[in-house]
């Protein structure tokens, strides 16, 4: 039995398993053709590390120069500190501000005026448009009354012009 | 093998240490493996140029422990990938199969500089040439295998394939590299 030279590139390169790579070295000892082959293919790596070795180059200063030139180009980045002092600028701190200056007027009670709701009773308008309208009936019809305030004169009233209205329709 | 040591806070001033020491380290291993993908010093030179800047960018994702050149390997070998990518689209080339030896190499040079096309080809030893008749894939896992004497799983980590495909280019550009490098050495003795 012979080894074919791609299972010896791989022993060559120590890339067998240890019992593989104990039995072709056994193997090699005693199989003149196989350790030709092997020899071929040792001699092959040989001459390329030999000839790497020959050819190998300085590494040239200019390649050092233009990284860093093209490190000062690119975009450095930023410390938190730098983005907390950006935060300052105008043209963000100024909205910010107005924006914190309208939630802690609306928001906290007391800053602006006499620590009352905003907003009046609903019952205070109804009564207080009742008062005006019973003054004068003809001035707005169309307004919530409260039933209260309503007397049944005017309600039969109501009732009958809308009869009235009715019966001359049909 | 020292490497250079990842900083525990990153401020840029750590950044261009970093990049200072590994340039430094491992400026000349870098261009001497961007010079054997390439076969040209032009290209070479953009190559590893490009390889820092990007060590530079992403010097943070460094894991501190382990091999600095497989990781710049790596970048070379991704960035050469994607150049010849770009050619290949620019100029509509095919880029060769693993076992197809080339007339004009799988180094094409990149650089279109006509000069220093000619120079490079003047100046390129008979490892240049050797390395020329691989294709792009055959050519990186040589140098790593039988330069760098890197072992397949790192191979296969470096160039991001599997051990079954680094092992079958090795085969082949073994194959190729057999018959060439037999000639060199019964010429050199006659």
């Amino acid at each position: 039995m012979h080894y074919n030279a791609d299972t010896l590139d791989d022993y060559l390169h120590g890339a067998l398993g240890p019992e593989r790579d104990a039995t072709i070295h056994a193997h090699l000892e005693s199989c003149a053709p196989c350790r030709a082959l092997y020899d071929e293919a040792a001699s092959v790596r040989d001459w390329l590390q030999n000839a790497a070795r020959a050819e190998e180059l300085e590494f040239p200063s200019i390649i050092k120069a233009r990284v860093w030139e093209r490190v000062r180009e690119l975009p450095q980045p930023v410390s938190f500190a730098d983005r907390l002092r950006a935060l300052w600028r105008p043209m963000i701190a100024v909205p910010v501000a107005a924006v914190l200056a309208v939630f802690v007027y609306v928001g906290v009670p007391g800053i602006h005026g006499s620590g009352q709701p905003a907003g009046v009773a609903a019952t205070y308008l109804l009564e207080e448009h009742a008062a005006v309208a019973s003054d004068n009936p003809l001035a707005d019809r169309g307004l919530i009354v409260p039933a209260s305030m309503v007397d049944d004169q005017q309600t039969s009233g109501l009732i009958d012009a809308g009869d009235t209205a009715s019966a001359s329709g049909r | 093998m020292g490497v250079p040591r990842k900083p525990p806070e990153p401020p840029s001033q750590e950044a261009t240490e970093f990049l200072e020491r590994a340039m430094e380290q491992y400026g000349k291993a870098t261009y001497n493996f961007a010079y054997r993908l390439t076969g040209n010093e032009a290209d070479a030179r953009d190559l590893t140029q490009e390889a820092f800047i990007r060590v530079y960018r992403a010097w943070r994702s460094f894991q501190p422990g382990t091999s600095f050149l497989s990781w710049i390997y790596r970048i070379v070998t991704n960035l050469h990938r994607d150049e010849l990518r770009r050619q290949k689209g620019r100029f509509q080339e095919e880029i060769p199969e693993d076992n197809a030896p080339q007339e004009y190499g799988g180094s094409k040079p990149l650089a279109v500089d006509p000069v220093e096309d000619y120079m490079a080809e003047q100046l390129g030893g008979p490892l240049a040439k050797a390395l020329s008749l691989l294709s792009t894939d055959q050519r990186q896992v040589i140098v790593l295998a039988d330069i760098e004497e890197y072992s397949y799983q790192e191979i296969a980590e470096i160039m991001g394939c599997s051990i079954g495909t680094v092992r079958s280019r090795l085969h082949r550009a073994r194959a190729l590299l057999r018959r060439l490098v037999i000639r060199e050495q019964q010429q050199a003795q006659s």
